[in-house]
């Protein structure tokens, strides 16, 4: 039992971080509910949050400090612990040995070290609704000075922040960990035949995501350590003199709140590569899959996630183009902001392309991966206004933004996880999931997903901005209502959608039908194994690669698909 | 557990202990660059003296590499150990207190970050005391040199910080 | 099949939902009119760029099951080729054109004889001081920092050259005349917004960071902080009270006299 739940196998691993994402994204998402409530019932009592928050709802309503709280709590545990959790470490896990053909992880034991303490980081945070005082509210940004006086600048900014900084130097620890294991696994671990131009995209993006995620987080880890220094040993890394909090006046000087915003945003902006680089490579492969068509342009596919990994880090200056840093330096993050743009829009193309003259199977992770095409178009699309110095002076911090990047964040990386639910859970538990409820799913959370975002991005035209506990103060704000009320509508909506997913998860890890070896007709290795596959994936068997991941309708061959693995593999 | 009993082909662990080297360099860079930047702001940037008994350190440092590369675990470990005892003693001299200036903090953070590592070094030195495996003596070998190099860097960095 | 149709619904009404009105209030300055011809710029082009996209795929779909048997292709570098040289051009010609909108703000000087004022900000509210005739404020004296007694700045009493500092809650500027306000804060970081005059700039404690603007049009427009910065984020609210130039000499004036009163 003990050895089954420290297990090394990187199939054990994968599925522990799936379901750890399972459970922030669900706690994650009721946050995001009782925001939605809050923000258009901000009067009502509400007697489930008074008996969540006894002190920040007393009463059943929610104090700005509690909205705050729960706002940082939702973008720390989603951007954290579900976007770069279940892509990389759920999925990634699972299926990156397998599909070069390993029989696990470079190193199995670090494996489960950084699996264990990102639970650790993981309840570290969520107990920061325990702290005296409560969660901190300062956003999943933390800018100082706010982050880094203390309790005087807000109350869940004691020890609620402490247990933030822990949480998120604990995470970084164990990302870096998991980084270098992907790469050390994608480097050494290959077997004969799967060459660089044959590993499916998949592999591709987990080994850049991991290239990014080694360098990003080292550099939080850095930030993260001198905040702290910042709060508990007087030293001023971020703190200006002259600071008058509270009215009490604080004895540090020199220092530069930009400074943070710096080293933040150096891992920040790559951060959300890291969450939706492995998204981008499911997304092509389950395109390919369905249309049985070769990914179209592959090279350029590889190429265009490389540039994107390259350019990401000298991109971070566009979340500070309002922040007092020089007008010169705007315009050159301006300038390489709109060219990191462009291979995003490569991989667009490539991806209309694949499904061009398709035949195509329209299954639920298809209609996931195609979903996520849609949503990735509409969110990218607004980032030509945000990479625009001018055009932020007025977007920047409104619900533009926040519209911007659930949409393209948020929503899509969201729908990749759905498609590789879809698309990989006969290969991970043996069964298949219900294809009907799959769709009902499916469609509710397409359209629900656009009512919630696309009319956040007219409000955040409107001015609104961001961060608000209730818009009540401000005259401009009071004509928006019925924007937020549709919102919050749609909202519930989407919320309640999601029931239906995680019945079929669980009503098919039990009932569904049993899985055949390869139920989608796809070529990459892990559908040469039986559903799920032995503990050490190829029974031993030496397993060799004889082609390129997509090869589908070729002329001239009799059946449309033909596997990756060559004779002698089971 | 079975697949944990499997010994690590020395490729793989010097590729591991590369990328974690990686790893380490990029969090020195950021400490690094957070450093040029604190000091241009300017203003309060006061001078403070480093220890003399961190060019004793430098020396030990340099003497463990010296046993790493002639694989004497035993000997390399208790060099890092001497190695941190002499930086502790850095630290209890070292005139100024972390509050009182940018310059002491680095110097702080960065002695601190840089012994934390070699903590780690010395735990794993131990571990393979008696008997090294393949993969670890080329793990080891990159890991111990990487902390030897970024040890220059500091000092180098703590040089140029003083004043 | 659906799924085709729903993408060109959406598409469509997200069109409609962003043309179904200008989102924006009335622009009140020489830039906020840049700024409305730069965003529509901006949205005809990316918006034509998103219908396309949303098109292309729509048709993909509804296509889905016309043959029997898909098409083989690897891929076309021609095309690959012409929409990477495309895209490149448009964003970045977009973001090319954008830029003296930005620069005008933040690199232009203001003109002889502008109006100089500061901000404070703190939590949760905002202030602002006139240097009065002398064209000098009082040094700044952080022990001195008395909210409720009328002195959010911290001016230092002994200074003689405070004895004419206007301070107010609200910002009052004459239409017509270039404004270079100097943003200061003393806790966190607060955001000074105008939405009518698109303008959105970071009040940075340690740093004083200028503004430049000039309104034309008379009128009451609301400042929200826009930056996190605690528990009363969303209360800090001011106004700019944009007056006629003869409307505001007045008002300065009986304001200077108050002052010689107390
Ligand atoms: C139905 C799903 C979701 C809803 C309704 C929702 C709603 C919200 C709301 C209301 C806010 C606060 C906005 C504000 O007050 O300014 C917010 C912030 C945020 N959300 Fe979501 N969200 C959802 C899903 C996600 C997902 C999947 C992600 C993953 C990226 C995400 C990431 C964030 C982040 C990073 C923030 C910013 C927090 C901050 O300002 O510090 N959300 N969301
Ligand atoms: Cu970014
Ligand atoms: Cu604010």
């Amino acid at each position: 039992m003990l050895g089954r739940i420290f297990s090394t196998d990187h199939k054990v691993i994968g599925k522990q971080y799936y379901f750890l994402g399972l459970a922030s994204v669900l706690i994650g998402l009721a946050l995001s509910v009782f925001m939605r409530l809050h923000l258009i019932y901000p009067d009502q009592k509400v007697k489930l949050f008074e008996w969540l928050w006894p002190v920040g709802a007393a009463g059943g309503i929610m104090t700005p400090e509690l909205y705050l709280s729960i706002m940082t709590m939702h973008g720390t545990l989603m951007v954290f612990f579900v976007l770069t959790t279940v892509p990389q470490g759920g999925f990634g896990n699972y299926f990156l040995p397998i599909q070069i053909g390993a029989s696990d992880m470079a190193f199995p034991r670090l494996n489960a070290l950084s699996f264990w303490i990102t639970l650790t980081a993981l309840l570290v945070l969520l107990g920061a609704f325990f702290a005296p005082g409560g969660a901190p509210l300062g956003g999943w940004t933390a800018y100082p000075p706010l982050s880094a006086v203390g309790q005087i600048a807000g109350p869940g900014q004691g020890d609620g922040m402490d247990m933030w900084i822990l949480s998120v130097a604990l995470f970084s620890i164990a990302s870096l960990l998991t980084s270098i294991n992907f790469i050390a696994t994608v480097i050494e671990l290959r077997v004969p035949g799967m060459t660089l131009d044959r590993m499916p995209l998949t592999v591709w993006a987990w080994f850049t995501t991991a290239i990014i995620s080694l360098l990003a987080f080292a550099v939080l880890l850095a930030a993260g350590l001198l905040l702290l220094l910042d709060r508990w040993g007087g030293t001023s890394f971020f703190l200006p003199a002259g600071l008058v909090v509270s009215d009490r006046a604080l004895n540090h000087s020199g220092g530069s709140p930009l400074l943070w915003q710096h080293l933040f945003w150096f891992f920040g902006h790559p951060e959300v590569y890291i969450a939706i680089l492995p998204g981008m490579g499911l997304v092509s492969t389950i395109l390919s899959v369905n249309a049985r068509r070769p990914v179209f342009g592959y090279k350029a596919m590889v190429g265009a996630m490389l540039t994107i990994a390259f350019l990401g880090f000298a991109v971070w200056g566009h979340h500070m183009f309002i922040s007092g840093m020089s007008p010169y330096s705007a315009i050159a993050f301006s300038v390489l902001t709109l060219t990191v743009g462009v291979p995003s829009a490569i991989k667009t193309f490539n991806w209309l392309g694949t499904l061009w003259g398709g035949r195509l199977r329209l299954n639920v992770a298809m209609l996931f991966a195609l979903g996520f095409v849609s949503v990735f178009v509409a969110g990218g699309i607004t980032g030509v206004f945000l990479g625009q110095p001018a055009m932020d002076l007025y977007l920047h911090d409104t619900y533009f933004v926040v519209g911007h990047f659930h949409l393209i964040m948020g929503v899509a990386a969201v729908f990749a996880m759905f498609a590789g639910t879809y698309y990989w859970f006969p290969k991970m538990f043996g069964r298949m999931m219900n294809e009907t409820l799959g769709k009902i799913h499916f469609y509710i959370t397409f359209l629900g997903v656009y009512g919630i975002f696309v009319p956040m991005h007219v409000a955040g035209l409107a001015g609104n901005p961001r961060r608000y506990p209730d818009f009540k103060e401000f005259e401009f704000l009071s004509d928006l209502t019925w924007i937020h009320t549709f919102i919050s509508h749609s909202s519930f909506t989407v919320a309640a959608a999601q029931l239906l997913f995680l019945f079929n998860l669980f009503w098919s890890l039990w009932r569904g039908a049993r899985a055949s070896v390869n139920p989608w007709e796809a070529t990459t290795l892990e559908w040469s194994v039986p559903s799920p596959p032995p503990h050490d994936n190829f029974g031993g068997a030496a397993v060799t690669v004889v082609r390129g991941a997509y090869e589908f309708s070729v002329p001239g061959r009799e059946s449309d698909f033909a596997m990756q693995a060559g004779e002698g593999t089971p | 557990m079975s697949a944990t009993a499997r010994t690590l082909p020395a490729r793989v662990a010097a590729t591991g202990a590369m990328l974690a080297s990686g790893a380490m360099v990029t969090l020195f860079s950021a400490l690094a660059s957070a450093l040029v930047i604190r000091r241009g702001l300017g203003g309060d940037w006061t001078a403070v003296a480093l220890p003399d008994v961190v060019w004793l350190n430098t020396a030990v440092l340099a003497a463990s590499g010296v046993a790493v590369e002639k694989r004497r675990w035993g000997a390399a470990a208790l060099l890092g150990t001497v190695f941190l005892a002499g930086q502790a003693t850095a630290w209890r001299s070292f005139t100024a207190d972390l509050a009182s200036g940018p310059a002491a903090a680095f110097f702080y953070v960065l002695t601190g970050v840089h012994g934390v590592h070699v903590l780690g070094g010395v735990a794993a030195l131990l571990v393979n005391w008696k008997r090294a495996a393949p993969g670890s003596v080329a793990a080891m070998r990159i890991y111990w040199h990487t902390l030897g190099g970024l040890w220059m860097v500091v000092l180098c960095l703590l040089l140029w910080a003083r004043g | 099949m659906l799924l085709g149709i729903l993408i060109w619904a959406v598409a469509a009404i997200t069109a409609a939902l962003f043309l179904a009105r200008s989102w924006f209030p009335a622009a009140i300055s020489e830039h906020a009119r840049a700024f409305d011809t730069q965003f529509h710029l901006t949205l005809a082009m990316t918006g034509a760029m998103f219908l396309l996209a949303q098109l292309l795929l729509g048709i993909a779909i509804l296509r889905a099951r016309r043959r029997t048997k898909a098409e083989y292709s690897e891929g076309n570098t021609r095309w690959e080729i012409a929409w990477t040289l495309a895209t490149a051009a448009l964003f970045l010609g977009a973001m090319a054109w954008s830029t003296p909108v930005f620069t005008a703000v933040h690199l232009g000087r203001p003109r002889p004889g502008a109006l100089r004022v500061e901000a404070l900000a703190k939590q949760f509210s905002w202030n602002f001081r006139y240097p009065g005739p002398d064209g000098r404020y009082a040094r700044l004296d952080l022990k001195q920092i008395n909210d409720a007694g009328g002195n959010p700045f911290g001016a230092d009493e002994r200074d003689s050259a405070g004895k004419d500092d206007i301070v107010t809650a609200a910002l009052r500027i004459p239409a017509g005349r270039d404004v270079e306000l100097i943003l200061r804060g003393r806790d966190v970081i607060h955001n000074f917004f105008v939405r009518e005059l698109r303008l959105k700039q970071d009040v940075v404690p340690g740093m004083l960071i200028p503004l430049r603007f000039r309104a034309d049009v008379p009128g009451t427009y609301e400042v929200a902080c826009s930056e996190l910065c605690g528990l009363g984020h969303h209360l800090m609210r001011t106004v700019v009270i944009v007056m006629p130039p003869g409307e505001f000499a007045a008002w300065e004036r009986d304001a200077q006299a108050q002052l010689r009163q107390e």
